[in-house]
């Protein structure tokens, strides 16, 4: 080798070898590698990419030597070996995200992260590149720095291309994947990782209806799809698993069911990248969500319409809690997806302030680019850019607000919908505080003086207004 | 060097470098290689000042070594030894071979049967090797106890001196309770050296276990931290021990570089769905204590415990032993060690010889949901009936002969009831507390 083989720490070290194309390489070739930095080894799968090819995609987490050996059952792939050496990353490279602390989370080299996400769950099956281009233009002029996207299609969609291979409706080969559709959600994942958004990557719905024959496979296809999915996109520092939307929706599995899949996703994950379940709803009557207590769990995903619950699930369960679906901004026929930017806007600020993350989606029923929760496209609602001010917001909050405010330190009351005419406070003894009067829908930041003890605050009586407190010592 | 060092297979290999630590700037690391296998030993400081690197060859044949230093005198110095085959009794580090049984790394069956004595190294030299005449005449298979920074040097002798009776060590590197400064309470860089030297020290002895930390839902340090302590682990232990943490039944055992689950529960049937969720070995090293301490985890009678570890072994998991009496004179074995006073430890003798005669990788048939059932079909089954006084049991087992021993647990006798039995039987039983069932293939040796 002229020089030596350089990978970027967190970044990803491919390897591609030629091997066996015949039979079905998909189900009759293993291929596995053990990684070693050091003493420690870290195994992974290797995958089958078609036409004779086989890839290993691994990230490395520590910079320095790392060296490979790989194992299969086909000579031709077995006892291979290479190394490269991992370096530094690059700046905007901050790693993986992990949860930190009990309630929130922050990249793997120590830089906060808070989670702004949205939802474009099937953007990239079309495979339309101005789309396509349209939601990666959309992204970057946002806030948002995550998206919830799903790899399997649903019952309506006629998409170019699936995860497995085959065309046709309940006769997809489900033991032979399709890598030019993985190939395609790769490009993409580059791009949200360019643009530093992370992929919630949802990885079973119950949206199929039984049309392409995706939300009824049997334990050993979906783990047989797991797997392949692990292999392949498991080295993206940028992905999460989201094993479900809506999973108490799919009647083909019981919670036995998806208590076994996540364990299986934990058991053959390398990098234990975040991990949780989206549940359904019957607004206004009942959201069964996922015993997140469970160890397999990271966070709460959770889908509920009252971000006032947030203070019990974090009391509830010791992990963050992301509401990932709150009802959408847009105007189309179903209730989930027609609320006004300003209610949106006004969940956000409920959720956040009480110590959660929340997350947006928008459906419009006549714009150009369709609805942004299946297609992405451009985002025409008006809270995109208020949550854009909650995120600045947030950001110049302690990086556990909540704590800030058992501590004293910082206190974000948010005043909600009403619209009082002046706000009563008790603070903390014997410190100053600077306030704030914050609001969410105009998006201004007003000075309110310095405060001490209990006092008074006068309001200029109209909703979505908070109030901050920020001791004076402490700035 | 004029000879060439000689080490056995698994033995410990020890480089004195003759240079005191004050005069070596920064770390010394030697890479150790056999064919296409690397290992790596960071140097670490013993009691004397001297600088060490130690190492333990899990291949036969010739090894080379080569140290990476910043110190001129040191760096590139290199070498080889020559790693010969294992000796009696020396059957390698144990390992886990499949989602329930560990095997030592030649291939030979273990089953584990541990105590804990969290601090017994830490005490007076008389109690020392009490500890160690206990342990020598007892049923346990392994021993956990805690790690204190500083006092690493005592900790390593009490490894040696558990190898010499063959008896695993389990280190706890973060041990809330061990006495004197909680390595948790270190600072980041405090307690990365800690890590480092005492695995660096302390991977050569294959009698090692990990467990990284005890309880830790307890320490300061969050949960992403253990991870890292993990890591850290991994990166030194050039001899890839077993590697836990102890833990309450919820928390998660479930990521790839646990090896095993070391479980806190009073509830030893929690063994049986930690079995299925993990798919790893099961051991409750804390199901509480045989004793009459003030607290309802340490003041168990002997029969609880007896109880416990038998359901624990027939559900397919390992059961630890602990013992923590205060008002009978000696201080609380499980803590200082010395002398067991309980009534306890007889009985596991007898449940290891037990198992002892067993066949290699029983597994649990959930079938009997009734009584808990270790088995080999066809050829051997364990039946525990712990707290139920059955009269009888019934069988249908596959073609064959098959011998019934009545055990009764608690009295230790065994009674092999007169001829043999096949096809679909019944068995009587003496509608008594603590027995169990073992049968047995008769045309078996």
């Amino acid at each position: 080798m002229a020089g030596r083989l350089e990978v970027e720490r967190w970044g990803i070290f491919e390897r591609e070898f030629a091997g066996p194309s015949d039979g079905n390489p998909f189900k009759e070739v293993r291929l596995s590698a053990r990684f070693q930095y050091r003493n420690r080894i870290v195994e992974i799968d290797g995958f089958y990419d078609g036409d004779g090819t086989y890839r290993l995609r691994f990230m490395p987490d520590q910079p320095g030597e790392w060296r490979f050996v790989t194992s299969s059952n086909a000579p031709a792939l077995d006892g291979l070996r290479g190394e490269f050496v991992c370096t530094a990353p690059t700046p905007t490279n901050h790693g993986p995200v992990k949860v930190a602390g009990t309630y929130h989370f922050r990249y793997a080299d120590g830089t906060r992260y808070l989670p702004f996400g949205t939802t474009c769950y099937h953007w990239t099956h079309a495979m339309e590149e101005t789309q396509e281009r349209l939601t990666l233009e959309a992204l970057a002029g946002s806030a948002f720095n995550k998206v919830r996207m799903c790899l399997l299609p649903t019952g309506g969609m006629t998409p170019p291309l699936l995860a497995f291979e085959g065309d046709t409706p309940g006769q997809l080969d489900k033991t032979r994947f399709n890598p030019a559709f993985f190939a395609h959600v790769e490009r993409r994942l580059d791009d949200l990782l360019a643009l530093g958004i992370e992929a919630d990557l949802i990885l079973f719905h119950p949206y199929d209806k039984g049309h392409w024959g995706v939300d009824n496979m049997t334990r050993e296809e979906d783990t047989y799809f797991l797997r392949y999915v692990l292999a392949r996109l498991g080295a993206y520092r940028n992905v999460w698993w989201s094993l479900s939307n809506e999973y108490d929706f799919n009647t083909f599995k019981s919670i036995e069911d998806w208590d076994h899949l996540l364990r299986f996703v934990q058991h053959h994950d390398p990098y234990q990248r975040l991990r949780s379940i989206h549940n359904g709803t019957k607004m206004y009557l009942s959201s069964h969500l996922y015993d997140f207590t469970k160890p397999w769990i990271t966070h709460q995903s959770v889908q509920h319409w009252d971000a006032a619950l947030t203070e019990s699930w974090l009391a509830s369960c010791a992990k963050p809690v992301v509401i990932d679906e709150i009802s959408y901004e847009g105007d189309i026929t179903r209730r989930w997806g027609n609320i006004t930017g300003q209610e949106l806007t006004h969940r956000f600020w409920q959720g956040m302030a009480a110590g959660g993350y929340v997350g947006h989606g928008e459906c419009f029923a006549d714009r150009p680019s369709g609805p942004w929760i299946s297609k992405g496209g451009e985002l025409y609602g008006d809270s995109p850019e208020r949550i854009a001010f909650l995120r600045r917001i947030m950001e110049e909050a302690p990086a556990d607000w909540i704590e800030a405010r058992r501590l004293g330190t910082y206190l974000l009351d948010y005043l909600g919908a009403g619209q009082q005419a002046y706000h009563e406070v008790e603070l903390p003894d014997g410190v100053d505080y600077h306030v704030d009067l914050i609001d969410a829908w105009e998006m201004t930041v007003t000075p309110a003086g310095t405060h001490s003890g209990r006092c008074r605050i006068d309001l200029p009586g109209r909703p979505y207004l908070a109030l901050r407190f920020r001791a004076a010592s402490s700035l | 060097m004029t000879d060439i060092a000689r080490v056995e297979r698994w033995g410990v290999l020890e480089l004195d470098f003759e240079v005191p630590q004050a005069e070596v700037d920064g770390d010394l690391q030697v890479t150790f290689a056999i064919g296409d296998s690397v290992f790596v030993s960071e140097s670490f400081v013993d009691e004397a000042g001297a600088l060490r690197v130690r190492f333990m060859p899990g291949l036969e044949g010739t090894w080379t070594w080569t140290a990476h230093s910043d110190h001129a005198d040191l760096d590139d110095r290199s070498g080889e030894f020559v790693c010969g085959p294992a000796g009696d009794g020396n059957h390698g580090p144990v390992q886990v071979s499949d989602d329930a049984h560990f095997r030592y790394a030649d291939g030979t069956p273990h089953h584990p049967l541990g105590t804990t004595a969290t601090s017994w190294y830490l005490a007076e030299a008389s109690v020392r090797k009490a500890t160690l005449r206990t342990l020598a005449g007892g049923p346990f298979t392994k021993v956990r106890m805690g790690a204190v920074p500083g006092r690493l040097g005592e900790l390593e002798s009490a490894v040696r001196d558990l190898a010499e009776l063959g008896i695993e060590a389990e280190v706890i590197i973060f041990h809330p309770y061990a006495g004197g400064e909680s390595p948790a309470s270190l600072g980041e860089e405090a307690w990365r050296r800690y890590v480092k030297e005492l695995v660096s020290r302390l991977a050569a002895f294959r009698n090692v276990w990990w467990c990284v930390v005890s309880e830790p839902g307890l320490g300061s340090t969050p949960a992403e931290g253990w991870a890292e302590a993990f890591r850290l682990v991994e990166e030194y232990d050039y001899g890839r021990h077993l590697r836990t943490f102890h833990g309450r039944s919820d928390a998660d055992f479930g990521s790839p570089w646990i090896t095993h689950t070391s479980v806190r529960s009073d509830e030893v049937r929690v063994i049986t769905p930690l079995s299925r969720h993990h798919g790893k070995p099961v051991m409750v090293d804390g199901c509480g204590a045989e004793g009459d301490r003030p607290d309802p985890a340490s003041s168990l009678t002997p029969e609880e415990l007896v109880m416990k570890a038998w359901e624990g072994v027939c559900r397919g998991g390992y059961v630890s032993h602990a013992e923590s009496y205060v008002t009978r004179g000696l201080a609380p074995w499980s803590i200082h060690g010395g002398e067991l006073v309980g009534e306890s430890a007889p009985r596991l003798s007898y449940l290891r010889e037990v198992l002892a005669t067993a066949p290699a990788d029983l597994r649990y048939n959930p079938f009997y949901y009734d009584a808990s059932t270790l088995e080999a079909p066809g050829e051997y089954y364990l039946q525990y009936f712990g707290p139920h006084r059955f009269p009888e049991r019934r069988f249908e087992l596959p073609p064959g002969d098959y011998h019934v021993d009545v055990i009764d647990t608690w009295n230790m006798t065994t009674h092999t009831l007169e001829g043999t039995f096949s096809g679909e039987f019944r068995v009587e039983l003496p509608r008594q507390l603590y027995y169990a069932l073992r049968i047995r293939r008769a045309d078996r040796a």
